[in-house]
């Protein structure tokens, strides 16, 4: 009897197993990130290769941010376009928090409760606004794509990982920018032309005389230009080359072309970046800037500028007058620098504390000693 | 006993076997059921029937999968009835049976009855035709596509200047084009395993039509426009790519896809009607008075026939007024969109007729905040949501017309000395439809018009400009708009001083 019901028992067992096969052989999800690990547990993500290691973000937090709501594109395997709305929140924002972005690194990993894993490469994460979304198509994800879902425009369905756990930021590129111009001193050297904005004609300069110096290197990519009232803006070279800076009257610096539509102009600019030089306007950076008073001079501590573009390449740096003085400063004097507008026309740059023979009139540029 | 026993012994046994054949059917019923439920059966794994889509020059996308035969010929389509089911945007077409290796027979429509199609393991999706040569009988089809045999810039691709249509591809003659084979960078995965890292960098090739080889002119810069209102100025060393029945702009270099674009435009005008928006801006802010006259549906090409015709004795007195880009759609709720926000459809939100509400704050918007006052001065309708409400004007007196209305109705509004104010004619655009640009109708109309824009500047101190939202073109019927040509694209853009100083 006891045999019987071994023998049964066995019997059981072995169709159990064929049958427990049969019912996992279910087709593949299409989707990335296909299994779950107890997703309704998970209330943060963590973020990797931060400064200071490893740090974890609640969902609640992600969510305090404001939402953003987009259409977006998603390319599948076959080339076939998905139109998706998706509402979540800017990984940039998110990344602002601990002072990167996702623009300052080679690449990023996204990684699944169950292991899959991307890395969405640099030259997606210049050009892309990637957002963890918890709302497609005016619902909450399903509950395998809990707890967000990477979503990145017009790239491959690859890149958005359901059921996303952990952002990897993967070897953090120095900052490109070695070099800081301002370009009060900057244009006062170059060819000024009469330009006609409304009814006044006021003085320009091509920006391509202005980018002349920079290497061949800095046409590959856009400019990004950001105005004193945090208008930012990517601007195709050959485009902005064609344009004009202008230099007097209102809104100044302008950027601007007699064949761009009035929309592209971009008023009141702080700075603008092309290739591995910023060029800052003094008159709004005393505008944005908080500002210093150091020996009856008021200005705008150097350091500031420095910290919006994040040079933070040399030990050394080297900081050139209009007429050619120099003066070669450490990376511990930046803290000492103030940029102010003189009485007698121009800028200058001083240390507090350092010898007067470090003050440098007619404050032209400063880059980065190699 | 033992006999007994051993009966009893055999009657538990064969109960034992009964409840093991039970237990057994029932996993077995129970396993094929589910089995069917989740796995393919063998024989719908060994009938896998590959994708074959109808694309080109079609309305509709069709995919085998989806198409519902209404005729019973055993296991052959007529082609035909495939080709139909997609509605090809001409009577006139080709059809081009591709298949998987790149080969391709072209089929013309009148003999189209001939092929059927048919799928077979061996050679998948075939042509079967009788009297056509034996090579039209191409194999393991992948896509057919329609080819128009008519190009009237109302469909497709277009490229034109600010003065001349110069060039239309549709997607179906897109595939005759010569094409480049690009490696297009898709993407890139990495897996660190024991400590060392695989990278796999993933490429797709791109048959792509260079811009430069359709753009003769040396121009670099070029605008775009797209079916989702894009508005984008180009440079000349971009692609264009057909995926199914639509165009789409791709510049690897710079990662950009724009997809769904309807035409570049060469000798690219210096100003856009979204200028209005700034230009208003600026003047207003310098606590100037600005008067906006809103011609609807007045072309460049229109302001240049009547001007030569004498229709418009105060505005061809005026300097010559600048030719201004419209956005895609050439129609009203779009162009007046883009003329009060300064921003083109994609970021506006208004991209044809359907759409009346704004994304972005117009300029009425800005007057309130600036405690400015405006007035918008319209026909019958509301044609936006704005932040004011418009004064709206119905044909009282019956003439068939609202313009009187609403330059009586301008009239009075200007005396209360606004600091904004924008009056919307209609009438040229409504006779421009009825009969035609340059029709004696239309060019009266124009000079109607003419005859209150001098009456309306001669009372305004002020700055004044003169805009449109979109232009028209003639037809058999009339005449339309809507469509990326420089008739419907480019408009007059005049500002000046007022008279009431």
């Amino acid at each position: 009897m006891n045999t019987l019901i071994k023998k049964m028992g066995l019997v059981v067992l072995i169709f159990l197993l064929v049958f427990t096969a049969a019912c996992t052989n279910k087709p593949e999800e299409t989707t990335v990130g296909n299994e779950t690990k107890d997703v309704k547990k998970i209330v943060e993500i963590t973020i990797k290769g931060l400064k200071d290691g490893k740090q974890t973000i609640s969902l609640e937090k992600i969510k305090s941010f404001k939402p953003i709501t987009k259409e977006m594109e998603s390319i599948s395997s076959s080339g076939e376009i998905k139109k998706k709305k998706v509402k979540g929140t800017s990984l940039e924002d998110i990344l602002k928090l601990y002072e990167v972005s996702q623009k300052n690194f080679s690449g990023i990993r996204f990684i699944a409760g169950d292991s899959y894993s991307i890395v969405v490469p640099k030259e997606i994460l210049d050009k892309r606004e990637i957002l963890l979304a918890y709302e497609v198509n005016d619902k909450p994800l399903d509950e395998k794509a809990l707890p967000l879902m990477s979503a990145i425009p017009d790239e491959r369905s690859m890149y958005w990982v359901k059921n996303l756990v952990e952002i990897e930021l993967l070897e953090e590129e120095q900052s490109s920018i070695n070099r800081i111009e301002f370009i009060e001193t900057a244009v006062s050297d170059l060819q000024q032309e009469d330009y006609t904005y409304y009814e006044n004609v006021d003085k320009a300069v091509k920006t391509r005389e202005l980018l002349k110096g920079l290497n061949e290197d800095s046409d590959k990519n856009g400019v990004y230009l950001k105005a004193v009232d945090g208008l930012e803006k990517e601007e195709a070279i050959d485009v902005f080359k064609s344009g004009y800076i202008k230099i007097t009257g209102k809104d100044i610096p302008l950027f601007l072309s007699p064949d761009l539509p009035k929309g592209m102009h971009v008023k009141n600019i702080l700075y603008f970046r092309c290739g591995d030089t910023a060029y800052f306007s003094l008159k709004q950076s005393l505008e944005a800037f908080e500002k210093k008073l150091v020996e009856d001079n008021e200005g705008v501590p150097l350091k500031s500028f420095f910290k919006e573009v994040g040079l933070v390449n040399g030990d050394k740096y080297l900081c050139t007058a209009q007429d050619g003085y120099e003066v070669e400063i450490s990376a511990d004097d930046i803290e000492k620098g103030l940029i102010y507008p003189r009485a007698k026309g121009g800028y200058a740059l001083m240390f507090e504390g350092m010898s007067k023979n470090t003050k440098i009139k007619g404050i032209h540029k400063i880059e980065v000693v190699k | 006993m033992g006999l007994v026993n051993r009966n009893k012994g055999k009657s538990i046994i064969s109960g034992s076997k009964v409840i093991l054949i039970i237990i057994g059917a029932a996993f077995l019923i129970i396993g094929a059921l589910i089995g069917r439920m989740s796995i393919p059966s063998s024989e719908e794994v060994s009938t896998y029937i590959p994708e074959l889509k109808i694309v080109g020059d079609v309305n509709e996308l069709v995919s085998i999968h989806d198409f519902k035969s209404t005729k019973e010929e055993n296991s052959f389509i007529a082609l035909q009835e495939l080709v139909d089911t997609a509605k090809p945007v001409t009577k006139n077409y080709d059809v081009l049976l591709v298949g998987e290796d790149g080969l391709f027979a072209q089929i013309e429509s009148k003999n189209i009855d001939d092929c059927k199609i048919r799928f077979s393991h061996e050679n998948g999706w075939q042509a079967v035709t009788q009297k056509h040569p034996i090579n039209s009988k191409i194999k393991r089809i992948k896509e057919i596509v329609v080819v128009s045999k008519e190009n009237t810039w109302d469909y497709g691709f277009n490229v034109i200047s600010s003065k001349e249509n110069i060039l239309n591809i549709t997607p179906g003659q897109f595939y005759l084009k010569e094409l480049v084979l690009y490696p297009y960078f898709d993407g890139k995965s990495t897996k660190t395993e024991d400590g060392r890292k695989y990278n796999v960098e993933l490429y797709k090739h791109k048959k792509l039509l260079p811009i430069k080889s359709i753009v003769k002119s040396n121009q670099e810069r070029l605008l775009m426009m797209g079916k989702n209102g894009v508005y984008e100025i180009i440079d000349n060393k971009g692609y264009l790519e057909v995926m199914n029945n639509r165009i789409n702009y791709i510049n690897p270099e710079k990662r950009k896809q724009i997809h769904e674009i309807q035409g570049i435009m060469t000798e690219i005008p210096s100003d856009t009607i979204m200028n209005t928006y700034y230009d208003a801006l600026h003047y207003i802010e310098n606590d100037e008075r600005v008067l906006i006259l809103f011609l609807d549906g007045f072309g460049y090409h229109q302001y240049e026939y009547a001007l030569s015709k004498g229709y418009i004795p105060f505005m061809g007195g005026l300097d010559n007024p600048k030719m201004a880009a419209s956005v895609y759609k050439p129609v009203t709720n779009a162009g007046f969109a883009a003329m009060i926000t300064g921003q083109p459809p994609n970021i506006n939100g208004v991209y044809d007729r359907k759409y009346k509400d704004l994304k972005t704050e117009s300029i009425f918007g800005k007057m309130q905040k600036m405690g400015k006052e405006a007035v918008l001065v319209e026909g019958d309708i509301k044609i936006l949501n704005t932040e004011i409400q418009p004064i709206l004007n119905i044909d009282k007196n019956k003439n068939g017309t609202r313009d009187d209305e609403i330059f009586e109705s301008a009239l009075k509004a200007i005396k209360n000395e606004p600091d904004l104010a924008l009056v919307h004619f209609h009438s040229i655009d409504d006779m421009g439809h009825e009969k035609g640009d340059f029709a004696k109708e239309t060019m009266e109309t124009l000079k109607t018009i003419d005859g209150y824009v001098k009456e309306l500047c001669n009372k305004w101190d002020g700055k004044i400009m003169i805009v449109s939202d979109h232009g028209i073109h003639s037809t058999a019927e009339g005449g339309t708009h809507g469509v990326f040509r420089y008739e419907d694209l480019i408009v007059p853009y005049f500002v000046f001083e007022g008279a009431d100083k």
